[in-house]
């Protein structure tokens, strides 16, 4: 079977930045490189959207993670900025190496689980050299209006509620008075 | 065996989504800045959101019903960001700080 | 007439348990508050018993071998029926007459010898509690029944005993009596329901179960062939040691000397009379059961042989007035063991009534030297009473002669007794039999030398009888010297197959019996009237003095093994039993400090434990999942 290794290397090349950089918001000093950080994660994700002909979700995740969000969170840092030192980076409290042994149990066991269906299962040639079909970008924009629009309305209008639920929530959150001393 | 390393397939998407959760995982776990805690909670989410992509990019050619719902999902994820940093906002007035060491409020 | 009486002898009974609720709740209700009325009340109740008793009996000698018998069902089970009752034969009526006569006779003695005291009222009821318990049980129709008022017998016994409760010694000997007792109670209990068992098991009678001592000797034949020797033998052994417990024989004989710390009347009555003699009522009763075993009849001969032996000896050195008596009462019970269980039967149950009336005169003449010496006991700081009060020393004398054997009643019993053993071959009984009777003359007559001649030691001038205690020793002391004269026709009342006391050969029995009560008693004059200086064997001395170690032993048995065990079982149950509850609760402890320690109230705590058992289940679901693949892989292959 003949290998796209062009294709594999914009895979690697996405996978490896997004757990780069991921690795590098968590363990980041300063919270605004960990935003910086997340923000180049989420815009290598939207890259792994585009290798699997995601194109439109590619765009949205970068508006909304990469564009919309942080600015959500860089006003957040900017009220809390002066709070912010090297006292609040990482834990040393005992759940550190307890989430890092029970992660990794997780995670082998589902790597485990992988290696298991693939002895095992018989059908796993099919799934193996299925490949991601890069569809029409007109029959895609189709699919996903026909989704919104017709198969998912009724979640589409709950969605819809949901937003204005949290638009009045938020409102009535930034309306909270603080307490006084009583 | 070695061409599984280079043959992009299914099974590379999942592990790749599964790393990246258990990253986010684990900084939530970790992480003693608020801020960076719901950070890490937009990590788990985007590794969701991979996996949801994959398998439609993989499986569902006609109805792409994994990328609506990647959609929605990426919808709520911005929703619930901003309604966790309301209510952050308010905690941090409280409080005056971002230390989660600080919110143990749960205790009471 | 007759008739009227025999047919509501039930109401002798219930007499005294009426005028028992009445003192008690007219107490409690403050109605009957005059000790004139109480004691009136309890010598009526006794009169009529006394009144029923001579007319029955009476009767009964008009009409041998009548025996009556009427029981109610009081318990009904299939073909089983348990009747309560009263029968009468001639050992009931006797005995009747024996527990009613002395029991009016110490009354009308309480009633003044008891006046000053403040629980007069409670001390009657007492009394009444005893009457009505002890003619129940010479009443009974059965074994059962017998047991119910056997017990309270017990019970009365134990309340008077420790009458004067304040006083510790006295509450000490009352639970020493009925701790003792209750080893005999369940001695009888278990051969009582032994006997049952055997007998409505094997038996076509089911009528026979419930041991009717109207039909006794059947019952023996029954058990006897339907048991093997060996449990035979202990059935009859555990039924002795009611009798042994209550008739404070030798191995539980210890209560019988500290029950004297109750009222002198109720020694006189309960532990001289009547309620130890009801232990000697239930062998004879069972006489038929118990001969048809020699091992068994030479085991109650024995241990009364032992027991008379012994309790003389205690009996020489004691120096209270009241342990001498109490000693002697032992020995002499022991005696009438001995003669019932050699075969001796009309003798010892003779011997049963006339040591009864002298015995309890014995206690009132005591009780009368200890009023008039305000309380005092010992006999080394009395004497010379001769003077001061001459016709209870007369009493005494009668009595000691009598008890001797020398003269009177006592010697016609000790002759029926000597002469039945000696019919029946026991020559080493007989012997042992005149040891005893010699220390028996010894020692009473010490008393009586020590107490009412020479010189009075005491500080304070004796006080003089009033005129009711001397009354009812006087009585006491008729029945003494005239009661001799029944033997022949106690001989025909009372008799056990055709064991009639031989006449014939009574020469040298009466020839040997009484130059060893004059020996006892000469020597007695010898050193305690006459002063002579003599040397007293101190080993022997002590021995007897301190009754041969066997309180002692007794109270090391009880306070120390018993102790050691009960510390043994109390260290387990504190460190052992207690440890693991303890170590349940620290346990819980130690984990409930874990989990308070893990809410820490950081949300990323409660995120980590969420990690953690995500991945064991997790991991274990993996496993497992591996586990049915495999064996999916393996079966699809073969």
């Amino acid at each position: 079977m003949e290998i796209d290794i062009l294709k594999t290397l914009i895979f690697y090349g996405f996978a490896g930045a997004t757990l780069f950089f991921a690795l590098l918001s968590i363990f980041s000093f300063r919270i605004l490189y960990s935003l910086l950080s997340a923000v180049c994660v989420f815009f290598a994700v939207a890259g792994i959207y585009f290798t699997l002909g995601a194109d439109y979700n590619a765009v949205i995740q970068i508006a909304i993670y990469g564009i919309a969000v942080p600015i959500l969170f860089v006003l957040a840092i900017m009220f809390t900025s002066d709070k912010l030192d090297k006292k609040t980076y990482i834990t040393v409290q005992p759940r550190f190496f307890f989430s890092f042994f029970g992660l990794g149990v997780l995670f082998l066991s589902l790597i485990y689980l992988i290696i298991i269906s693939l002895s095992l299962n018989s059908n796993i040639d099919w799934v193996m050299q299925k490949q991601a079909v890069f569809i029409n970008k007109y029959q895609m924009f189709k699919a996903i209006s026909d989704g919104f629009f017709v198969d998912y309305a009724l979640a589409f209008e709950l969605f819809s509620v949901l937003l204005l639920i949290v638009v009045v929530g938020i409102s009535t959150l930034g309306l909270i008075k603080e307490k006084t001393d009583d | 065996m070695i061409e599984l390393l280079f043959d992009i397939g299914l099974y590379h998407y999942l592990i790749l989504a599964l790393i990246l959760f258990s990253i986010g995982f684990f900084g939530a776990i970790v992480a003693k800045n608020m801020l960076k805690v719901l950070i890490s909670v937009e990590f788990m989410l985007t590794a969701v959101n991979i996996n949801f992509i994959a398998f439609a990019g993989f499986f569902d050619n006609i109805k792409l019903s994994g990328f609506v719902f990647s959609l929605f999902y990426l919808a709520v994820g911005a929703v619930e960001i901003a309604i966790a940093l309301a209510i952050f906002y308010l905690m941090f007035r409280t409080k005056q700080s971002v230390n989660t060491e600080d919110y143990n409020c749960g205790k009471e | 007439m007759e008739g009227t009486f025999i047919n509501n002898i039930y109401t002798v009974i219930l007499f005294p348990l009426w005028v028992f609720l009445l003192i008690i709740l007219g107490r409690l209700l403050n109605v009957i508050q005059s000790r004139r009325v109480i004691s009136l009340l309890t010598l009526a109740s006794t009169l009529y018993g006394v009144i029923f008793a001579v007319v029955t009996f009476l009767y009964m000698l008009k009409t041998p071998d009548y025996v009556y018998e009427n029981s109610y069902a009081f318990l009904r089970i299939e073909n089983y029926t348990l009747n309560f009752g009263v029968f009468v034969d001639n050992l009931s009526v006797i005995m009747l007459l024996v527990v009613t006569t002395i029991s009016f006779l110490v009354q009308l003695y309480s009633t003044n010898y008891m006046y000053k005291d403040r629980s007069f009222p409670r001390f009657f009821a007492y009394l009444n509690l005893f009457n009505f318990s002890m003619i129940g049980l010479v009443l009974s129709p059965n074994l059962f029944q017998n047991y119910v008022f056997w017990e309270l017998v017990g019970v009365s016994s134990y309340l008077l005993i420790g009458f004067w409760y304040k006083k510790p010694s006295a509450a000490d000997a009352a639970k020493k009596a009925f701790l003792m007792n209750r080893i005999g109670d369940f001695g009888l209990l278990a051969g009582t329901i032994a006997i049952s068992y055997f007998i409505y098991r094997y038996s076509d009678e089911a009528s026979l179960a419930t041991v009717p001592f109207s039909n006794i000797g059947n019952i023996g034949d029954y058990l006897y062939s339907y048991t093997n020797d060996a449990v035979f033998v202990i059935i009859c052994v555990l039924l002795l040691f009611g009798s042994f417990a209550k008739s404070a024989q030798f191995p539980l004989h210890t209560w019988l000397a500290d029950a004297m710390e109750g009222p002198t009347p109720v020694s006189a009555l309960i532990h001289s009379a009547t309620m130890v003699a009801a232990g000697v009522y239930l062998i004879a009763r069972l006489y038929p059961l118990y001969s048809l075993s020699d091992g068994v009849m030479n085991f109650i001969a024995i241990i009364g042989l032992i027991t008379a032996l012994i309790c003389a000896y205690f009996a020489i050195t004691q120096n209270d007035l009241k342990r001498i008596l109490a000693y002697s009462t032992n020995s002499q019970l022991g005696l009438m063991f001995l003669a019932l269980g050699a075969g001796a039967y009309t003798g010892g149950l003779f011997h049963l009534v006339t040591h009864a009336y002298f015995k309890s005169m014995l206690f009132l003449c005591s009780g009368i030297v200890i009023h008039s010496l305000a309380h005092q006991q010992d006999i080394r700081f009395m004497g010379g009473l001769r003077k001061y009060l001459p016709l209870t020393a007369a009493c005494y004398l009668i009595a000691c002669i009598s008890i001797s054997g020398l003269l009177f009643s006592g010697f016609c019993s000790k002759e029926m007794i000597l002469s039945g053993l000696l019919k029946n071959n026991h020559y080493i009984f007989a012997v042992g039999f005149l040891i005893v009777a010699l220390m028996t003359a010894f020692y009473m007559f010490r008393s009586y030398f020590v107490v009412f001649e020479g010189d009075f030691k005491g500080s304070n001038v004796p006080l003089k009888s009033p005129f009711l205690l001397n009354l009812s020793i006087s009585i006491l002391a008729v029945f003494t010297v005239f009661l001799g004269i029944f033997q022949k026709g106690f001989e025909h009342f009372i008799k056990f197959g055709n064991d009639i006391a031989q006449s014939e050969n009574l020469l040298n029995p009466v020839f040997i019996s009484v130059s060893i009560a004059v020996l006892g008693i000469f020597l007695a004059f010898v050193i305690y009237c006459k002063k002579n200086k003599i040397i007293k064997p101190k080993i022997l001395y002590q021995l007897s003095y301190n009754r041969f170690y066997i309180d002692n032993f007794y109270d090391f048995l009880s306070k120390k093994i018993y102790y050691t065990i009960s510390n043994i079982c109390a260290f387990i149950d504190k460190y052992l039993v207690d440890g693991l509850v303890i170590l349940a609760g620290l346990n819980t402890r130690a984990l409930s400090w874990v989990f308070s320690k893990m809410q820490t109230g950081n949300f990323q705590s409660y995120l980590a434990y969420a990690v953690i058992f995500l991945a064991i289940s997790f991991a274990v679901l993996m496993f497992a999942y591996t586990m049915i693949m495999q064996y999916a892989f393996l079966s699809g292959v073969s």
